[in-house]
């Protein structure tokens, strides 16, 4: 018995570690960590997004992001909303962003512009829902996205969590900042 | 050496078709029923169309990352598909041992084994790239981590690097087999925490049902098999009537003749070449089955093993009273004396692998001439050397001894081709057993194809896996 014990040790005690680690750490296990953690930082702006994103390498500092920069204010922002006089946004002119694969499927921006120019509305026309995960997750970053979008153009920062879908968010509005 | 005289038929058959040319598969044994790599190719290409409809081909054409992810994908799909067919190899069923033999399907292992490892690195490699491209490795990396049973993906992924490198030759061989075969069996987690992630967001099966269903058929089917295969002789054994330990005879030093009695030795109906996993029923080795041979052609309710002291488990089942009970497992093995179609036989034996050229021995014909050649250090360490002495005298053949220390031989190798070829005129035409440690036993196997012998006539045992 004593060696029945000794020599499956080495293989139960990979199966322990193995088993742990992911009754630990797998979020399918968690009691909806991740919808947790979403909804504690509930995107309301990207700066707050971009808490607990360290690793996230992103172009623009919390405190920039905080207040809307001006029209025009950076490069790569054409995108950046302008306050309403001048633009009617009745008239719009929507373009279609490229879409641009994730693991888990393809991310696609619309974007639709006043006659000035002035951005009127950002959304993803499409993103990955197909899986459940997916589908919890992007139900709340896109709104977010679409919002920070809107606000400052694709100087965003990632939505931690999503940074795949945000990544090619920013790359398909890219793409239609590109286009004009 | 004695060079042995054959008649005129002998040098007749020198001259016989150049060697090796016969399709390998031709002659293992009978069988009926599909070779099971058309069944492997054809559950990888179903599941390679399956790939290629829920958006494998598109992928492959939508850029860089599009590509990067329907490789990864495919990758993934057949490392996977490797590592069920590598555990339906190694749990070893009947059916499939019959038609192809036991040491093509440890071999079989090892290439779906290796398949499996680098498949699941190129799977990880370009999906990790596919996502890196856009944010960053790490990022990349964490955010996976953040889906549902990804974490149990890498664990798996882990695991099967660690059985993967263990496995390894190199580090095998300086591993204890319990060791290294506890660890391996937690490849068996490793499948099992990879196939949530696949269902969950492998995209193949989430765009279809079909493909779902055709992933967990797999999935199931293969779990039946393995469980089956690997409980049924277990089962088997337990439900036969009673069998025991009815004599143990020393053969040589560390060797010694298990004769195993019992009514349920008949319903085992065991062939000489064939093994049995003998699990003896005592305190300390009951959990444990080792695989031996029968060293005869089994009487009338009882048979024979010969077992060497090699380790504590083989050690201990020599030391084991008179009336245990035992438990036989098999009977297993396609090596018997059918293989060798009416050829007269060569059966070369080294050290205890010369107790299943015994039973074949046994079992040969008169007009088969069997001719024995044993390999042991000393005349002293040679196993039931006698009774091969006899038996292939009384079939009209030799028994050829060689002896003297490993050094002395060429790469340790006594059977060169030209000893061969010299010490037996009719070589190339005989059906040829080989049993002996792995080393020995894959260079005599080379040496019979360089001397000629077509590879469909020479049939190997290995005595380890
Ligand atoms: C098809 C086949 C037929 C065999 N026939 C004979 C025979 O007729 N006579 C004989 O003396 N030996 C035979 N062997 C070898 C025998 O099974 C091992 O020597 C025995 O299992 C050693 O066990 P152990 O615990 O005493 O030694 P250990 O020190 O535990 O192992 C020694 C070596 O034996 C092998 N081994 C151990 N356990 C197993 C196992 N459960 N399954 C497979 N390999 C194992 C390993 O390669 C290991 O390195 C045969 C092996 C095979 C595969």
């Amino acid at each position: 018995m004593q060696e029945l014990m000794r020599r499956a040790a080495p293989g139960l005690a990979v199966a322990g570690a193995a088993l742990s680690v992911v009754w630990l750490f797998d979020p399918a296990l968690q009691p909806d960590a991740t919808a947790g953690a979403t909804t504690a930082t509930g995107f309301p702006s990207p700066a707050q997004a971009d808490e607990g994103d360290a690793e996230e390498p992103t172009g623009t500092q919390p405190g920039e992001v905080a207040d809307p920069p001006a029209e025009g204010a950076a490069p790569g922002t054409a995108a950046a909303p302008q306050e309403a006089d001048g633009s009617d946004c009745s008239t719009a002119q929507a373009v279609t962003g490229d879409p641009v694969m994730t693991r888990w499927g393809a991310v696609t921006v619309r974007a639709t512009f006043a006659a000035d120019g002035s951005t009127c509305d950002v959304t993803a026309i499409a993103y990955p829902d197909g899986d459940p995960h997916s589908a919890r997750l992007n139900a709340m970053a896109v709104p977010a996205l679409d919002a920070a979008a809107l606000e400052v153009g694709v100087d965003f920062d990632a939505i931690s969590g999503a940074t795949y879908t945000s990544e090619a968010y920013r790359a398909s509005l890219q793409s239609i900042l590109d286009q004009r | 050496m004695t060079t042995i005289q054959r008649g005129p038929r002998a040098a007749q058959a020198q001259e016989q078709v150049p060697a090796g040319q016969r399709p390998r598969r031709a002659h293992r044994g009978r069988r009926g029923g599909v070779d099971p790599r058309f069944a492997a190719l054809a559950i990888t290409a179903i599941t390679l169309g399956l790939w290629a409809l829920t958006g494998g081909l598109t992928g492959l054409a939508a850029g860089t990352t599009g590509a990067l992810l329907a490789v990864g994908r495919v990758a993934g799909l057949l490392a996977a598909l490797a590592a069920l067919g590598g555990i339906v190899l190694t749990a070893r069923p009947r059916w499939l041992e019959r038609t192809v033999g036991l040491d093509r399907l440890l071999g079989w292992h090892r290439v779906t084994g290796m398949v499996a490892a680098f498949g699941m690195l190129v799977h990880i490699g370009a999906t990790l790239a596919a996502s890196g491209g856009l944010g960053g490795l790490w990022s990349a990396l964490l955010d996976l981590l953040g889906t549902d049973w990804y974490v149990a993906a890498l664990v798996a992924a882990v695991i099967f690097a660690l059985v993967a490198g263990l496995s390894w030759r190199r580090i095998r061989s300086r591993m204890s087999y319990e060791t290294w075969h506890a660890v391996h069996l937690a490849g068996y987690l490793a499948i099992a925490l990879a196939l949530p992630h696949q269902l969950v967001s492998g995209s193949t099966f989430v765009g279809s049902a079909v493909a779902r269903w055709w992933w967990v058929g797999l999935a199931l089917v293969t779990a039946g098999i393995v469980a089956h295969a690997r409980l049924g002789g277990i089962v088997a054994a337990v439900r036969r009537p009673r069998t025991a330990v009815a004599a143990v005879i020393p053969e040589a030093p560390g060797v010694a003749s298990l004769v195993i009695g019992g009514p349920g030795v008949e319903a085992l109906a065991a062939r000489p070449g064939q093994f049995v996993c003998l699990r003896v029923l005592t305190g300390d080795l009951w959990w444990q089955a080792h695989p031996y041979s029968l060293s005869a052609v089994p009487r009338p309710g009882a048979l024979r093993l010969t077992v060497k002291a090699l380790g504590d488990a083989s050690t201990r089942t020599l030391a084991v009273p008179v009336g245990t009970r035992v438990l036989l497992e098999g009977p297993y093995g396609v090596l018997t004396i059918e293989q060798a179609q009416g050829r007269r036989v060569l059966l070369i034996g080294a050290g205890v692998g010369l107790a299943p050229m015994r039973a074949l021995l046994e079992a040969c014909g008169p007009e088969q001439e069997p001719v024995v050649i044993a390999r042991a250090s000393t005349q002293a360490d040679l196993p039931l050397g006698g009774e091969l002495d006899l038996l292939a005298r009384q079939r009209g053949g030799a028994l050829l001894t060689i002896t003297g220390p490993r050094s002395q031989f060429p790469d340790g190798n006594p059977c060169t081709p030209q000893a061969l070829r010299r010490n037996i005129a009719d070589l190339t035409d005989r059906a040829v057993f080989v049993c002996g440690p792995a080393p020995l036993q894959e260079a005599i196997v080379s040496a019979l194809i360089e001397a000629g012998v077509p590879r469909a006539q020479v049939h190997a045992e290995r005595f380890a896996w």
